[in-house]
């Protein structure tokens, strides 16, 4: 049996009229002569979203998410297709709204409460839970403007989730609050759709997307670009940034070049380039004589994992199909970071291990033990190369899998958020050490 | 202004459209979220004060002392040479009190929706209630007010008659007019940013187009023509009757005022209604 639907969504657009003077509205209004610039922030959108479901959308800034919130929650109407919502809406499209500095945190959950559509009895029968959930039990008294922004958040928030929808739209409500505050909120989150609501999430993070939602919406230019499983979604939506932004570090660069070598040259030489044309997207690549057939990770039992610890053993095995006689073969893995951060690279060559030629299946294993890594999330991108020079910057691609295996460092102890878990040995001696018995350089 | 064809519904909602006068009232279901909003605009006005909410009942209370006082010991006008001093003072009172409701709401109800900008943009919120909270704030200090006077003309009259109790009808019809006007004017506010200016002007231009310091039978026919037809001139004539001891002198009035406040009331709403959809676009 298929979930009954919370929300469908048939060929919905939305345009606006840009106008670039006040008077232009109303000269319109009176000549009935267009006076606008019409502008599609949504075109055609067609979705269903299923009852408990959690569903993030990502996309640019400007992209449309704000617009289709808007359109979903009925607060804008459409201007093309049809929404039709199923159950009890509650949108928290901006935080902390009816909230107002000068009133006490206590009347302004009174007050925000309201606004989200509580009335007072309910509002009262929650409040204990409401300050608990923020934590902010001995200030409820002092004005608003006297907290701190996280505790603004905190209490914004708390009101905010404890209104009881059957669908819930958010809209990058998470932006504010300590990580710890997050996870509470997700927590809560969680909890909301367990009990079969539905919830609608809005972020630029990625991360927070993968982390939460069971799918993800990218809407690209007023389009729905993706509609599927957050870490596919999310790694295609980060593949285009990533080519846009080497596009657009390309196209620097050859101006620059351009600049500095021909400043003589005709201007309309870099004119051409100046249009972005639809960005490649490309995960994958190389001559296709190595295919890896499978990448995992192992945790230090051996199991495979996608959350491995610091401090412990992690073992990376690859395995492949290949048709690669070639005696100058290199296998590299790299590591990087969330924020795009190499954080470290494995080469064959470096670690002395001589690659045969390749053919047929098999299967590498390179164990980190221990792992270094700080906690965090990381991607791995394995590549084989042949490499005849031995120049390095020169060798042949065969195979090159970009960033397409994400996995999470976690810590064992405090939640530290570092780059590196440099082991060290401490000693303590309780006497002053003469400068003597230390080494100086000068 | 707008032509969208697209929809946007709740699946079991009924599809067709409830009659106006039951669209009006359903704002009735919001009555709880109103006083919210009201009280909190209250706190805000007299937040970090000492007296803090104390204001909002000697407020009105000094206004209407003042005033009676001035008229009565100062100024000393007389509606007729033989007409006792205080009766004037209460004419004052009586016509300048309802001046000041209809000048603040139609003040307020103005810039209410661009001061809730963001209610009306980022959240599911009834906010056909955002003008009406001026009307309820307003009529908290004109009921204090309204209290003062009748104690006032009690004391200077030397008791009161039946008259006073068509002051229940007229505030009742007062209600719905200032509920028009904070409708029609939060649309329009909305829409074009010039109409708070335009809004003082008129309001201005209004106080002296309403015989509160004068008597209209003293002014040339075409003056009073002109002053018939503005329904503040009607409510202040029916105030007068109610406290001064006239009665029903003015059924026309009522009438009249009964009648433009009905009108005032379901075009408001209309022009609301019909805005709202686009509001959260142009805001």
């Amino acid at each position: 049996m298929t979930p009954p639907l919370a929300l469908s969504v048939r060929h919905v657009s939305k345009r606006y009229r840009i106008y670039r003077r006040q008077s232009d509205r109303l000269l319109e209004w009176l000549t009935r002569q267009p006076r606008h610039r019409p502008f599609w922030a949504l075109r055609d959108v067609s979705f269903d979203v299923a009852r408990g479901e959690i569903v993030g959308i990502i996309g640019r800034n400007g992209a449309g998410k704000t617009t289709l919130l808007r359109l979903l929650s009925g607060i804008s109407p459409p201007t093309a297709g049809e929404i039709d919502v199923h159950y009890r809406l509650s949108a928290i499209l901006e935080l902390g709204s009816g909230f107002h500095p000068e009133l006490s945190g206590r009347e302004n959950v009174f007050v925000g409460g309201a606004v989200l559509g509580m009335d007072e009895d309910e509002i009262r029968s929650k409040y204990d839970e409401i300050v608990a959930f923020a934590e902010l039990g001995p200030y409820m008294e002092l004005p608003f403007k006297t907290y701190s922004l996280g505790m603004q958040a905190r209490l914004s928030f708390a009101v905010a989730i404890s209104v009881e929808p059957e669908i819930l739209i958010i809209d990058e409500a998470l932006a504010a609050g300590d990580s710890a505050f997050i996870a509470k909120c997700f927590e809560r989150i969680r909890a909301i759709c367990a009990s079969g609501a539905t919830v609608l999430f809005v972020s630029h993070n990625t991360y927070l997307v993968q982390r939460l939602c069971g799918r993800a919406l990218w809407i690209e230019h007023g389009r729905l670009e993706a509609d599927g499983d957050p870490a596919i979604v999310c790694r295609d939506y980060e593949a285009t940034l990533r080519a846009q932004e080497e596009t657009r570090l390309e196209l620097s660069n050859r101006a620059a070049l351009q600049r500095f070598s021909d400043a003589s040259a005709a201007p309309a030489a870099g004119g051409a380039n100046g249009t972005s044309a639809p960005e490649p997207r490309r995960h994958v690549w190389g001559t296709g004589e190595v295919r890896f057939t499978s990448v995992e990770l192992l945790d230090a039992a051996g199991r495979p994992a996608t959350t491995v610890y610091a401090g412990e053993r992690l073992t990376i095995r690859l395995q492949y199909e290949a048709h690669a006689p070639y005696d100058d073969l290199a296998v590299v893995v790299l590591i990087t970071r969330a924020d795009g951060v190499a954080a470290c690279g494995l080469d064959s060559r470096e670690a002395g291990l001589p690659v045969p030629p390749l053919t047929g299946a098999g299967t590498f294993e390179i164990t980190l033990d221990p792992l270094l890594l700080g906690r965090g999330q990381y991607y791995l991108s394995p590549h084989v190369y042949r490499d005849r020079t031995g120049v390095p910057g020169t060798e042949d691609v065969l195979v090159y899998h970009d960033r397409l295996y994400a996995f999470r460092v976690e810590r064992r102890g405090r939640p530290y958020d570092v780059a590196v878990e440099q082991p060290a040995q401490w000693r303590h001696t309780a006497a002053a050490i003469s400068p003597a018995a230390t080494t100086e350089a000068g | 202004m707008t032509n969208a064809t697209g929809t946007w519904r709740y699946v079991g909602a009924p599809a067709t459209q409830a009659p106006l006068p039951w669209r009006i009232a359903a704002t009735w279901r919001h009555r709880r979220l109103l006083r919210r909003m009201a009280e909190r605009d209250l706190r805000l006005r007299y937040a970090g004060s000492i007296l803090g909410l104390a204001w909002v009942i000697l407020n009105p209370l000094i206004f209407v002392t003042i005033y009676t006082a001035i008229f009565t010991f100062v100024f000393k006008g007389r509606l007729s040479p033989q007409a006792p001093v205080e009766q004037y003072a209460l004419y004052v009172v009586a016509g300048l009190l309802p001046w000041v409701s209809f000048s603040e709401v139609a003040g307020k109800a103005t810039q209410a929706m661009a001061e809730h900008r963001n209610l009306v943009k980022f959240v599911v919120f009834p906010i056909q209630i955002l003008p009406l909270t001026s009307l309820y704030t307003t009529l908290y200090s004109q009921l204090v007010g309204l209290a003062a006077l009748v104690a006032f003309a009690a004391l200077l009259r030397g008791g009161l008659d039946l008259a006073v109790l068509l002051l229940v009808p007229v505030l009742a019809l007062q209600v719905l007019f200032l509920a028009g006007v904070a409708w029609l004017l939060g649309a329009v506010g909305a829409v074009f940013r010039d109409a708070k200016e335009a809004v003082s002007v008129l309001l201005m231009i209004g106080m002296f187009l309403t015989p509160i310091f004068y008597v209209d039978r003293d002014l040339p026919a075409r003056l009073r023509l002109l002053i018939a037809l503005n329904p503040l001139a009607h409510l202040a004539t029916l105030y007068r009757d109610a406290l001064l001891g006239g009665g029903v002198a003015h059924p026309l009035s009522l009438l009249i005022f009964a009648a433009v406040s009905l009108i005032t009331l379901c075009v408001g709403f209309v022009v609301f209604e019909r805005t709202r959809a686009f509001l959260s676009d142009i805001l």
